[in-house]
């Protein structure tokens, strides 16, 4: 993961990773990461091109982002939990969503 | 007995009684609910009864083995629970007053437009999942819909205007013997699932299909997107098919389906295959082909995120070579643009992609990253296995040229390290752009054979998209004009002494097959589902009858008349 950044302590944690699937944010790729950022308690906004945002809970909201491949997004985690869902959906990006290759 | 006219969507034939699968779109209308959590409740409930019977169907699927249906009913599901969708309608309800039925429409309205704005197709169609969704959603608000749709319970051809994915994963397969539907489109999941479990469909039917009464029979035919319907059963029967894959398919199979396709009078036709993988490849050398038409090798690579390398591809055009034993594999170029995008290239953004930066165009503006390796890999599989290049899109002769030249740079340089292949790859072009058909004459000289691609030229000649279904009956349809451009690029071609082939769908009908031998064409490249018919169809012919009949229908607008007097040849006496 590169460039964490610490906002506001420990309540908001603010991470950049490059959507590295071949196809960005599709149906599958939304899912996952919807369903896991749904796992936690906390806020998660996702950042993607061209300054649009949207709820990271949403799998609609994440593909209505336009996120090809190769972009970078921020994710924006803001409340108790915020540190473990920023590490934990950075890491699930950076894996290539868990893709079996 | 009546007939009607639509678009072949899934090949096959099936003869079955009718069953209408009705789909009620509620009508909503909008009323002020003071009692907003109430609304909201029924909202809620709403959308678990459709994630309930979702679930059902999974399981349901699952359990018939149909593996596949899965995570596509698996990720509708998961929109039902989203939270923006929720958020829309809620919001409806909380401000506007809105009852529940008008919030649910209102609120995935909302959020189809966030995807209709997206550049991404794929994504684009997901607005489709979700109108579906919404119309499920309503239906469990409404309260007289208790009953769960009626599904069929006895075999059945299955009648709608349109089918979702949930609709016919709900059905039970081993009863589904046909699908005709009013509209549709040849891309939706629904068709592409028929496709793949082998169930006939036709589309494009038309408000016709409603005209079939109930207790009628239906005779679907899914290879030539016709349909018959009548009351009585053994008149469906008795319709004659000139030569139907099935009987083809058996006779082939007793006898040996490598003996050439050979017509009552001697003239020979080699009969090919159209592949895209190497289990295609085996699945067309077991049927028989006499080699490969065509290799579509953007395909072939499906799924890689970079171009492949020159040893992958080297290595899997001599496997592919090696299924066919030394009969002729054609290679047809990576055929891509900004619609089919391959291999992580990111094209421009193309209002009209399909008069784009494509095929050949593509290779010519991508020398290094796209055409260089692939010529490379195919001179090292040329060294040990017969193969030909087959150049997609061509529109002028320059273009065969420019290509000549690199190609002639990489076998130079390649012949420093390794001597050159004894024997010259042939190199031919596809003739699916009108400006390439029309001027034949004068490409003939630069290419080493021909291949006419009817899917595209088709759609060019006509100004016609195949997969619009409200363009299926238009006068393109009658296809006189697509017919005198064929003879004019064969002519040609034998008049330069080279051989023209032609794959693409339209060669699959046993009629246009007859008027193809009659033309004289020298290959034809079919599926490999349609090898045996095709041989079968070539060996029931006489060819000097077809050039006489083939000589009256070029001089005709439409070709139905043609047709029938072909298939009254035909039918077996």
């Amino acid at each position: 993961m590169e460039n964490v950044v610490t906002t506001n302590a420990p309540l908001r944690r603010e991470i950049t990773v490059v959507v590295k699937d071949k196809t960005g944010f599709h149906t599958r790729t939304a899912a996952l990461f919807a369903k896991q950022a749904a796992a936690f308690e906390c806020a998660v906004r996702v950042l993607g091109p061209n300054g649009k945002e949207a709820n990271g809970k949403s799998m609609l909201g994440l593909m209505s982002l336009g996120v090809k491949s190769n972009v970078p997004i921020v994710i924006a985690a803001e409340g108790a939990d915020a540190d473990e869902a920023a590490a934990s959906l950075g890491k699930l990006v950076e894996s290539h969503f868990g893709a079996a290759s | 007995m009546k007939t009607l006219i639509g678009i072949a969507a899934s090949p096959g034939t099936a003869v079955g009684p009718v069953f209408f699968l009705e789909r009620r779109v509620p009508i909503v209308d909008k009323r002020i609910a003071a009692d907003s959590a109430r609304e909201w409740r029924r909202v809620r409930e709403a959308l678990a009864q459709v994630s309930d019977s979702l679930r059902t169907l999974m399981e349901d699927c699952e359990r018939r083995g149909n593996q596949s249906a899965v995570p596509i009913i698996a990720s509708n599901a998961q929109f039902l629970a989203d939270p923006e969708i929720q958020a829309a309608i809620r919001a409806l309800i909380d401000h506007q007053q809105a009852n529940a039925e008008w919030a649910v429409q209102r609120g995935f309205e909302s959020v189809i437009d966030l995807l209709a704005g997206q550049e991404d197709e794929y994504l684009r169609a997901r607005g489709k999942d979700l109108a579906e969704l919404a119309r499920r959603v309503l239906e469990a608000l409404d309260d007289r819909s208790d009953r769960p749709a009626d599904v069929p319970r006895s075999p059945s051809v299955v009648v709608a205007d349109s089918l979702s994915f949930c609709d016919l994963a709900a059905l039970d397969e081993t009863l589904l013997q046909g699908i005709c539907l009013a509209q549709g489109n040849s891309n939706d999941h629904a068709l592409i699932l028929a496709r793949s479990t082998g169930i006939p469909a036709v589309i494009g039917l038309g408000d016709g299909v409603f005209s079939i009464s109930a207790g009628e029979i239906v005779r679907v035919d899914g290879t030539h997107g016709l349909i018959h319907f009548d009351r009585d059963r053994n008149a469906l029967l008795r319709v004659k098919e000139p030569a139907p894959p099935e009987t083809a398919g058996r006779r082939a199979a007793a006898s040996d389906p490598w003996a050439p396709a050979v017509t009552l009078d001697g003239v020979p036709v080699q009969v090919m295959a159209n592949i895209s993988s190497l289990r295609t490849a085996r699945a067309a050398f077991a049927a028989g082909a006499d080699g490969v038409g065509l290799l579509r090798t953007e395909y072939l690579f499906a799924g890689s995120p970079q171009v492949p390398s020159e040893e992958d591809q080297a290595r899997a055009y001599q496997e592919i070579c090696g299924v066919f034993r030394g009969k002729a594999v054609t290679i047809r170029l990576f055929d891509a643009g900004s619609d089919k995008p391959v291999f992580g290239l990111v094209s421009p953004h193309e209002q009209n992609p399909a008069l784009g930066l494509r095929g050949i165009r593509l290779g010519l503006a991508e020398p290094e990253r796209l055409l260089k390796p692939q010529i490379r890999a195919l001179i090292q599989a040329g060294r040990t296995s017969k193969l030909r290049i087959l150049l997609p899109m061509v529109c002028a002769a320059s273009e065969i040229t420019a290509f000549k030249n690199i190609f002639a740079e990489c076998a130079q340089e390649m012949s420093r390290s390794s001597p050159p292949a004894e024997e010259r790859i042939p190199i031919g072009i596809m003739i699916e752009v009108p400006s390439a058909a029309v001027m034949a004459d004068l490409l003939a000289p630069e290419a080493d054979f021909f291949s006419i691609g009817t899917n595209d030229l088709t759609q060019y000649l006509y100004a016609v998209d195949r997969t619009n279904s409200s363009l299926a009956n238009l006068p393109g349809s009658e296809e006189g004009a697509l017919l005198r451009l064929i003879q004019q690029v064969i002519d040609a071609t034998h008049d330069h002494g080279k051989i023209v082939g032609l794959c693409g769908e339209w060669g699959q009908n046993p009629d246009n097959l007859a008027l193809l031998v009659g033309l004289g064409i020298d290959e034809v490249s079919v599926n490999p589902f349609f090898v045996g018919a095709a041989k079968t169809v070539i060996g029931a012919l006489r060819c000097e009858e077809m050039k006489t009949l083939a000589r009256t229908a070029v001089g005709r607008s439409d070709l139905r008349e043609i047709r029938e007097l072909i298939r009254r040849r035909l039918a077996p006496a």
